[in-house]
């Protein structure tokens, strides 16, 4: 297990250099140039020459990927074009806040899904199930920013009882840090909640209806038993490989959240800097989400082992 | 509650502000209606209305005039032309204005400013690239020589008093005595110089050089005493370049500071001596920074004692964090949320005349708009009542031309014209369109994949005159690319926060001007931009200008679409704001609750 977990780390550097390389080149391909964007109407061929040279902008492409390389080596991802403030300082500031929304809506979601899915399962074709299936249809339907901004309208305009924009860091303050993220919590948590949900009902329908459960059954276990003892365990496999397809996928992919809810966080950061054509914050954001779903992708592998212990490493 | 200031003229005649076209913003990241236009800067100076000026006045002469309209007390000497022209104006010592008036209201408070960006770009007065930052934000952090009055004319500000030789060529400005940077560096004349220099240091590689290169020599016989001198007169120096907020070239910072920092870290995080200081360790370009009352400030200790600016980029957002009392203003209401909030009676909403204007710049050099049958054909063709209902939400006025509304010494209405020859006419656009070969050809239309409402209108219209028009959806920043190179044949192009016509005219009209991609090159054109620069006469200017858009109607450079109004909103218990189109004074406003 060890040489195999070492083994994935060796490959995750091979991985990640490889999405690193292919976005830095890719940046370049895409038609616009940043420094036109950083000027905007004080454009002159004049003041963007000289931007470009004191950006070092002006350099072969392959001159600019060694350097960005061997800084990136040292523990450097740059500046922003735009901004000139370091990226990690950027990255650094922005991952706490998609961070927390990203564990108060997965937490929103699993909370929400496991226990109707289980119950969908369990009571198939009742009226629960059906209810529970149309809102899941409508979960994963329906856009994220719509259900921010009704959340908005209703806790924050009508009854004020959630403020409808901003971040506060949990230093200011528990309560106030929490009270900001209930709502976009909320939004980004519906759709995982449909979509976990879908998992968790048909994984567990697929495992009741297979030869060891009613084995467990035929031996007299009790139900409550054979349902999350038996039939559950074996149900999660592909919920938490979805759960953590999902994790890692919200890091970056909270931009209609963040932005609804005026959050600057990573999915915010990062659509700015690909508008903007500011390559390094791009290439940090997108450094730092390929590491996010290697290493998701590696815990989930091993938590497989825990739910199935007839899957082995070596 | 809604509350609506439309005098043209007499309220909002002067004028500040920069360019900015559209795109511009967006780049940046400004969201709305708006939220394309790109700010530059610009400037031009206050301009005398009619019932404020004085003597002939120029655009420099705004600055004279300006003074004298702002307060009985002051004097012009020499009459004549202010601006470039010769004249000096003066308002003697008393520059008593809003900045040195001790700011009336109750002490105290927080205020909570949301602001439509989505990310911040600059702040650093020298490099600053968006009209709307320079002059909404910026003028907290960053006093300058002059500002503006509500009326929009040109005020003192750092400098208590100047004086502009009778040749246009020299001024002289008096700074006041006891100024202090934010980080208690006193600011002398020497910072003047010292920020002219910067400017036009290459290794800064300031946007804002250029309004600099007209002027041959920057000294400071004393410390009170800053002294420029020109190689030719330059009518609208003052409002372009010297005030707080549009003025960013010789806006002055801190030399300790700014060079303690560097210029990576100080792009962000200016060292001014305007009312509110910096809090530079809030400063997060993503999410907005916050300012704090600053003691040493020559008018005062400002009202408020912090300002939060928060960055709301959504629209449906910015609309409700007001409704829900989660922000005490907001800068700009987006036109889509203006509606939802007219019901609110918690809430104001101001209308005020905007100093922008919004066009279809057509490229006259490829085909099919070399031809002016076909620009004209595009021109005639669009309804612009219709364009505003439906793509503005009513929230703006027909533009014949690209001089806005606030600046109501220069600029016109249908009424004004003998005749318009771009005025909505479906039966003769559709001829044109037809015999010049345009409903038969490929139209393209830039537009940016972020917000093309304006364009999608356009395109309809079109429709209706056999003109099939494609969107050429672009991300801003290849918009941006595109547009400068010329690579298009039609964009919705202008430019808002201007602070005189020629703080956009000149670089849309002028051969070879910066923003003239259309390569529409008129030697009529640059006779006419050369001449109001310099003369000393304001009404000679404003006819400059007008026989300018008259030749751009008459040759449909442009098809004017419309001039949007500003549309700042806030809580009712926040007083004390100043009602200058597009740009913000805060040092009086204070919370009444």
């Amino acid at each position: 297990m060890t040489q195999y977990i070492i083994r994935r780390l060796i490959y995750s550097i091979f991985i990640i250099w490889g999405c690193a390389t292919i976005v830095f080149f890719m940046l370049r391909l895409v038609p616009g140039d940043p420094v036109s964007a950083m000027l905007g109407i004080e454009y002159t061929p004049q003041a963007a020459a000289q931007l470009r040279k004191n950006l070092g902008l002006d350099k072969p492409i392959y001159v600019q990927y060694v350097t960005w390389m061997g800084d990136v080596l040292h523990g450097d991802l740059g500046k922003s074009i735009d901004t000139r403030q370091p990226v990690t300082d950027q990255i650094v500031s922005a991952f706490p806040k998609t961070l927390s929304i990203t564990i108060l809506g997965f937490i929103f979601g699993a909370v929400v899904a496991v226990p109707m899915g289980l119950l969908a399962a369990l009571k198939r074709d009742s009226v629960f199930d059906w209810v529970a299936s149309i809102s899941t249809f409508i979960g994963i339907s329906l856009p994220t920013f719509w259900f921010g901004i009704v959340f908005i309208l209703i806790f924050a305009v009508e009854f004020r009882w959630f403020p409808s924009v901003g971040y506060v860091s949990p230093s200011d303050g528990i309560w106030p840090w929490f009270k900001h993220l209930i709502l976009p919590g909320l939004a980004a948590g519906v759709g995982e909640a449909a979509i976990l949900m879908r998992f968790v009902r048909a994984g567990l329908l697929e495992v009741l209806g297979s030869d060891y459960v009613r084995t467990a059954r035929a031996k007299g276990l009790p139900e409550r038993r054979v349902i999350m003892s038996h039939a559950m365990r074996n149900s999660m496999i592909p919920v938490v490989t979805v759960a953590g397809l999902s994790l890692a996928g919200l890091l970056g992919g909270l931009v209609i959240t963040e932005t609804v809810f005026a959050i600057s966080g990573i999915g915010r950061l990062l659509t700015t800097a690909i508008f903007a054509k500011d390559y390094p914050i791009v290439q940090g954001v997108i450094l730092l989400i390929t590491l996010f779903f290697v290493m998701a992708n590696l815990i989930v592998d091993i938590l497989y082992t825990f739910l199935d212990p007839r899957i082995r490493y070596g | 509650m809604m509350s609506e200031d439309l005098g043209r003229g007499a309220s909002l005649s002067g004028t500040f502000s920069r360019r900015t076209v559209l795109r511009g913003l967006a780049a940046g990241g400004v969201a709305g209606v708006l939220g394309g236009l790109l700010a530059a800067c610009g400037g031009s100076s206050s301009t005398p209305t009619a019932a404020s000026s004085t003597g002939g006045g120029t655009a420099a002469s705004s600055a004279s005039t300006s003074t004298t309209a702002s307060s009985a007390s002051t004097t012009t000497t020499g009459s004549g032309t202010p601006s470039t022209g010769g004249s000096s104006a003066t308002p003697a010592g008393t520059a008593a204005t809003s900045a040195t008036q001790a700011p009336k209201g109750k002490q105290g408070g927080t205020l909570t400013m949301g602001y439509n960006v989505q990310q911040l770009l600059q702040l650093d007065p020298a490099r600053i690239s968006t009209g709307r930052v320079a002059g909404e934000l910026l003028p907290q952090i960053c006093s300058a020589l002059v500002q503006f009055d509500e009326k929009l004319n040109v005020i003192p500000d750092l400098a208590e008093k100047w004086e502009i030789s009778d040749d246009g060529l020299t001024y002289t400005f008096h700074i006041r005595t006891g100024l202090k940077f934010h980080d208690d560096a006193p600011c002398t004349a020497q910072d003047f110089v010292y920020t002219y220099n910067r400017t036009l240091d290459p290794k800064l590689a300031s946007p804002h050089a250029n309004k600099l290169s007209g002027i041959t020599a920057a000294e400071a016989p004393d410390d009170q005493t800053f002294k420029l001198t020109f190689k030719a007169p330059f009518a609208p120096f003052l409002a372009t370049t010297c005030t707080r907020g549009p003025g960013r070239a010789l806006t002055p910072v801190s030399k300790t500071s700014m060079e303690k920092m560097g210029n990576d870290e100080s792009l962000l995080k200016p060292v001014g001596c305007g009312p509110f200081k910096l809090n530079l360790d809030s400063v997060n370009a993503q999410s907005g920074f916050t300012m704090e009352a600053f003691d040493g400030y020559y008018g005062g200790r400002p009202l408020l004692d912090k300002i939060v600016v928060k960055f709301i980029p959504e629209p449906a957002s910015q609309v409700n964090a007001l409704a829900a009392g989660d922000i005490d203003m907001f800068n700009e209401i987006p036109p889509q949320g203006y509606s939802q909030l007219q019901g609110n009676d918690k809430v104001t909403v101001e209308k005020i005349h905007g100093t922008n204007w919004i066009a279809v710049q057509f490229n006259t050099a490829k085909p099919p708009f070399d031809n002016q049958d076909a620009r004209m054909a595009v021109a005639k063709g669009i309804d612009r009542d219709k364009f505003i209902k439906t793509a503005l939400f009513g929230l703006a006025e027909p533009s014949v031309g690209a001089i806005a509304p606030a600046f109501g010494w220069a600029t016109q209405t249908e009424a004004d014209l003998k005749e318009n020859p771009e005025k909505f006419d479906a039966d003769a656009a559709k001829q044109l369109a037809d015999s010049s070969g345009l409903s038969k050809a490929k139209v393209e239309l830039l537009a940016s994949a972020s917000d093309h409402r304006n364009e999608d209108e356009i395109r309809n219209q079109l429709l209706k005159i056999g003109v099939d028009v494609t969107l050429n959806l672009l991300q801003d920043s290849d918009y941006n690319d595109r547009w400068q190179k010329g690579d298009y044949q039609m964009a919705i192009q202008g430019s808002v926060v201007d602070a005189d016509p020629d703080d956009n005219d000149y670089n849309f009209f002028y051969p070879d001007g910066p923003w003239n991609t259309g390569k529409w090159n008129r030697d009529q054109a640059k006779a006419l931009l050369d001449d109001e620069r310099a003369t000393t006469d304001q009404a000679k200017r404003a006819k400059d200008f007008q026989d300018l858009q008259d030749l751009a109607r008459k040759e449909a450079a442009f098809a004017f679409l419309y001039h949007a109004y500003f549309l700042p909103g806030f809580q009712n218990y926040v007083k004390g704001l100043p009602k200058v189109p597009e740009i913000f004074y805060m040092e009086g406003v204070w919370l009444d609750k």
